[in-house]
């Protein structure tokens, strides 16, 4: 009886599933949380199933009674009410032995608090930074640091390709870290609240902007970890993924040589002359990961919200009123600066982007030396 | 139309003295227990 | 509305068609506009629930915009808290306790038509910023800056209807305290009255404490933004955890504000379909004091992640975990009022059960959000919706809903129709799992809160959630026919209806007269 009403209730929504097969088919279903990569994360699980059990247990006692009382103590049954309404004693027993429970979770549950809060005798320090809306990292004392935007293309996420594996949960340039040594993360903010999560590391802290939270993890096994933000900071909330890449301590150091090799190679990068098609080319690329969001891939913006860059009087005028709006933003508007955010090679080459592309045509040509006011 | 006074009028013209007496004392208390509250709160925010 | 029955050739008049509405003084019809406004809200909020389930119920944007489904999950929250669980308990507040003292009315009868009045102009201010630039607030209904400052020209009214919102719940609270300390019948002493009457005080000196604290809160959001102050900016010297730390001190009392009168209403229903006394009645007093009294030493459970001291963490922890014992006792005291009685499972009964199986559950992931250093896992993740949920829904609504069938008949002298109402019940509890239920374990397998969109471990759960709400919903509408039906027409139900029901209450007609008590009635 119930199970037709429901079959006939739930005939629209079905008849959508299958039109998102896809999605539900990939779908873990997972129950539990993970027990994670670290000391830490292995003793939270540990707690977690603790409790839990702990109130199954009650659970069946308290639920295991009433239904019992339902069957039995029925007037349909002819059972006759009892009158009792007190007794003092039982009310004492059953205050102090729920306390006593109580006290045993408390217990392990301060240890592993007073090991998650401390910070002290780490190797390594990164500072993370939560932007509107991506993520920053800062290797304190290693001169490396960059942003980590969601990687997912927007075609995606509005139902115009296939939904990759990591859909939302992949980025441009992920967190890269040791395994086998304890880093501090000192967590801040930009703009608004945010929250760095990364439930493998079983780390969650709130990034809050004019103070730094400190947390601290020690992974154990290399891999990659996923985590979101964990904190409504705005519009796309959902769409600030974190990645943690952990490698083994030498390809760690491999990695952070990689990386010097890097800012050297941008540093010459940013010195020459770039053709046309190249500066066209990674502009594209830029434009695509940092623009794109507000701007609309056609250029077109959101009328009302965001101008459009097709026609635009800005990246179709003075170039340098143009380079001025990229690297500085727009106060009391949306439009963020980018200087710090982009290399002076990506300015150069979105900022030639947006001169030419969408039909604007203005054959105008950027170099990275030609970008003033970024670092 | 009755108005609210007199829906007032009705259900209260039979009360006691003392009643109306010991509502209003409830009432001033309660009231200046939440411009307590208010004020504790604009010292405190204060600092 | 319903035909009111003038049992003596009094002088006395009462006004009918708007004038009567709009300018009553009398208790009865207050209660009937704050429930009829409740029921109202309560539709609006679950449109809004099912837009955001409509969103959620595949992965990728397919219908709504990020901005608009974040501006939806909060009006849905201030809708359903302010707008249904509120003034739903108000309702039956101002139907049932003076009914239940012996009283004729509340202390202050013209007071409680302005308490009411209010909401409605409220709320429309409220919901009309989802009209205005900028789109409605879209922070989350805890409002917290600096993000809450990025909302539109929506901001200030936000905030004056969250002030007159305040404004009538202080104002109802006053009334209460204020009826039931001084117009008990003579020989009703406090340990002698029912126990809704009990959570009702101690509710309102909970709303009395708390309302001007969220008054406070937002008003300094307001003074940020446009006159210049710094209260939440760290650039000029603020403190972005204040407001956290100001919010939950209202939050806190707020969710026993929300639940206080819904454990009076089980202790109520559950004695009279058992035919047996409520067990542990000074206990159960006891016991409700306990839980307001503690609810003020835990709101920090709230913000665990804020970066608080360890000290800090600790004294939250223990105290937030302490609250399980009073909410324990009052379980067991239930249970044991249903020991060896003789039970029928009529409608009321059956969503009281309902209620003492469900929250407990919501107590369980309660306790388990308790354990500080495992709550970094869950804070803002879909555990911490499947726990409010549970203890809001077939916990707070259940409650209205078995205290809606349970009086009804009193209210309008109809009995309703007994196969539609378990219709109901069933049909709720089975949906309101089916919705629920499957977010402990998205949030558990890593799926954030307040997000449009999540990655694809989390479709298959998802979609089950989405299916329960639309079932839970469709199932609200038999409710809404039923309580049309019953108000106009249904078999006649006597004074008494239920067998087991006592209390002053009982002893007045169906519906009661229009001056319920022009004697004051005795106690035993």
């Amino acid at each position: 009886m119930t199970m037709s009403l429901t079959r006939r209730l739930a005939a629209w929504p079905i008849g959508v599933a299958l039109w998102g097969f896809a999605g539900a088919a990939l779908a873990d279903y997972e129950l539990n949380m993970p027990k994670g990569v670290t000391d830490i994360s292995n003793e939270v699980y540990s707690l977690h199933m603790l409790i839990f059990w702990i109130t199954v247990v009650i659970g069946i006692g308290v639920f295991g009674a009433m239904f019992y009382s339902i069957y039995r103590h029925r007037k349909s049954k002819g059972h006759a009410a009892e009158q009792f309404h007190e007794k003092t004693s039982v009310e004492v027993v059953w205050t102090i032995i729920p306390f006593l429970i109580l006290v045993g979770m408390a217990v392990p549950a301060t240890k592993t608090l007073i090991a998650m809060e401390d910070t002290t005798e780490s190797d390594l320090t990164v500072k993370v930074t939560g932007y509107q809306w991506k993520w920053h990292y800062d290797y304190i004392n290693q001169d490396i640091a960059f942003f980590s935007n969601l990687a997912t293309p927007r075609a995606q996420i509005h139902n115009a390709e296939q939904k990759a594996e990591n859909y939302l949960l992949e980025v441009d340039n992920p967190l890269v870290l040791p395994t086998g040594k304890k880093v501090r993360l000192l967590i801040t903010a930009a703009d608004v609240i945010h929250a760095w999560w990364v439930p493998d590391l079983a780390v969650k802290k709130d990034a809050i902007p004019g103070f730094i939270n400190e947390v601290w993890t020690k992974i154990e096994e290399p891999g990659v970890y996923r985590g979101q933000c964990a904190e409504l900071c705005g519009r796309d909330h959902g769409f600030m993924p974190i990645t943690v890449v952990a490698k083994s301590p030498a390809d760690y150091k491999a990695w952070v040589k990689a990386q010097k090799a890097d800012q050297e190679a941008e540093k010459v990068a940013a010195g020459k002359d770039w053709t046309m098609s190249d500066l066209m080319a990674k502009g594209e690329k830029v434009y695509n990961a940092s623009c794109a969001a507000c701007h609309q891939p056609d250029g077109k913006g959101i009328p009302g919200s965001f101008p459009p860059i097709k026609d635009s009087p800005v990246a179709t005028g003075e170039i340098d009123k143009h380079m001025d709006i990229v690297v500085n933003g727009v106060d009391g508007t949306a439009m963020q600066a980018f200087g710090p955010q982009l290399s002076k090679v990506e300015l150069a080459a979105v900022i030639t982007y947006q001169r030419n592309a969408f039909g604007n045509d203005t054959g105008d040509k950027v170099q990275p030396s030609d970008i003033k006011g970024a670092e | 139309m009755t108005t609210m006074a007199d829906g007032w009028q009705q259900n209260t013209d039979d009360r006691p003295p003392a009643l109306r007496r010991r509502i209003r004392w409830t009432v001033g208390i309660l009231v200046a227990l939440v411009l307590a509250i208010v004020v504790i709160y604009f010292v405190l925010m204060s600092r | 509305m319903s035909a009111v029955i003038e049992e003596e050739a009094h002088h006395e008049e009462h006004p009918s068609g708007i004038a009567r509405w709009l300018f009553t003084t009398n208790h009865k019809d207050i209660g009937t506009l704050y429930l009829w406004f409740a029921l109202l809200m309560f539709f609006i909020g679950g449109g809004m629930a099912l837009i955001i389930r409509t969103e959620l119920f595949q992965p990728g944007l397919q219908m709504t915009e990020p901005q608009f489904f974040n501006s939806m999950t909060t009006m849905h929250a201030l809708v359903m808290i302010f707008g249904v669980v509120m003034p739903a308990f108000t309702g039956l507040a101002n139907w049932q306790v003076p009914l239940m003292v012996g009283a004729k009315d509340m202390a202050l009868p013209r007071m409680n038509n302005w308490s009411f009045w209010i909401l409605p102009f409220a709320f429309a201010m409220l919901l009309s910023t989802l009209f205005m630039p900028g789109g409605g607030p879209a922070a989350g209904w805890t409002l917290y800056p600096p993000l809450s400052l990025q909302t539109g020209d929506a901001l200030p009214f936000l905030i004056f209807a969250i002030h007159l919102m305040g404004i009538s719940s202080i104002m109802g609270a006053i009334n209460v305290i204020a009826t039931i300390l001084n117009m008990r019948a003579p020989t009703m002493t406090l340990m002698k009255m029912p126990l809704f009457v009990w959570t009702w005080l101690i509710t309102a000196f909970l709303l009395i404490a708390v309302m001007p604290v969220l008054a406070g809160g937002v008003t300094m959001l307001l003074t940020d933004r446009y006159f210049g102050t710094s209260f939440f900016n760290a650039a000029g010297g603020g403190d972005p955890v204040m407001f956290q730390h100001i919010f939950w001190f209202f939050g806190h009392p707020e969710v026993y504000i929300l639940i206080l009168p819904a454990f009076g209403i089980i202790s109520t229903i559950v004695p009279t379909f058992a035919r047996k006394p409520l067990f542990g009645y000074s206990s159960m007093v006891y016991a409700t004091a306990s839980i307001a009294f503690l609810s003020f030493i835990v709101w920090a459970h709230h913000m665990f992640t804020v970066g608080m001291p360890l000290a800090g963490e600790l004294f939250f922890m223990l105290t937030t975990m302490l609250i399980a014992v009073p909410t324990g006792v009052k379980v067991f005291n239930w249970v044991a009022t249903m020991w060896r009685g003789a039970m029928t499972f009529e409608t009321p009964m059956l969503f009281a059960l309902g209620f003492i199986i469900m929250f407990t559950i919501g107590g369980f992931s309660g306790l388990m959000l308790a354990i500080t250093p495992v709550d970094f896992q869950y804070h803002d993740t879909y555990f911490v919706v499947a726990h409010f949920h549970y203890v809001l829904v077939p916990g707070a609504i259940f409650a209205i809903i078995a205290a809606v069938y349970y009086w009804l008949p009193k209210w309008t002298g109809h009995m309703y129709d007994e196969g539609l109402g378990k219709w109901h019940f069933w049909l709720s509890t089975i949906f309101v799992n089916v919705t629920f239920f499957p977010m402990h374990f998205l949030g558990l397998a890593g799926m954030p809160r307040r997000i449009p969109d999540y990655s694809l471990q989390f479709a298959g759960f998802n979609e089950i959630a989405t299916i329960g709400a639309f079932g839970f919903g469709l199932a609200q509408l038999i409710f809404l026919y039923l309580v049309f039906k019953t108000v106009r027409s249904g078999a006649h139900a006597g004074d008494q209806v239920w067998e087991g029901a006592r209390g002053l209450e009982w002893t007045l007609s169906s519906p009661p007269p229009y001056h319920s008590f022009e004697t004051a009635p005795e106690v035993k």
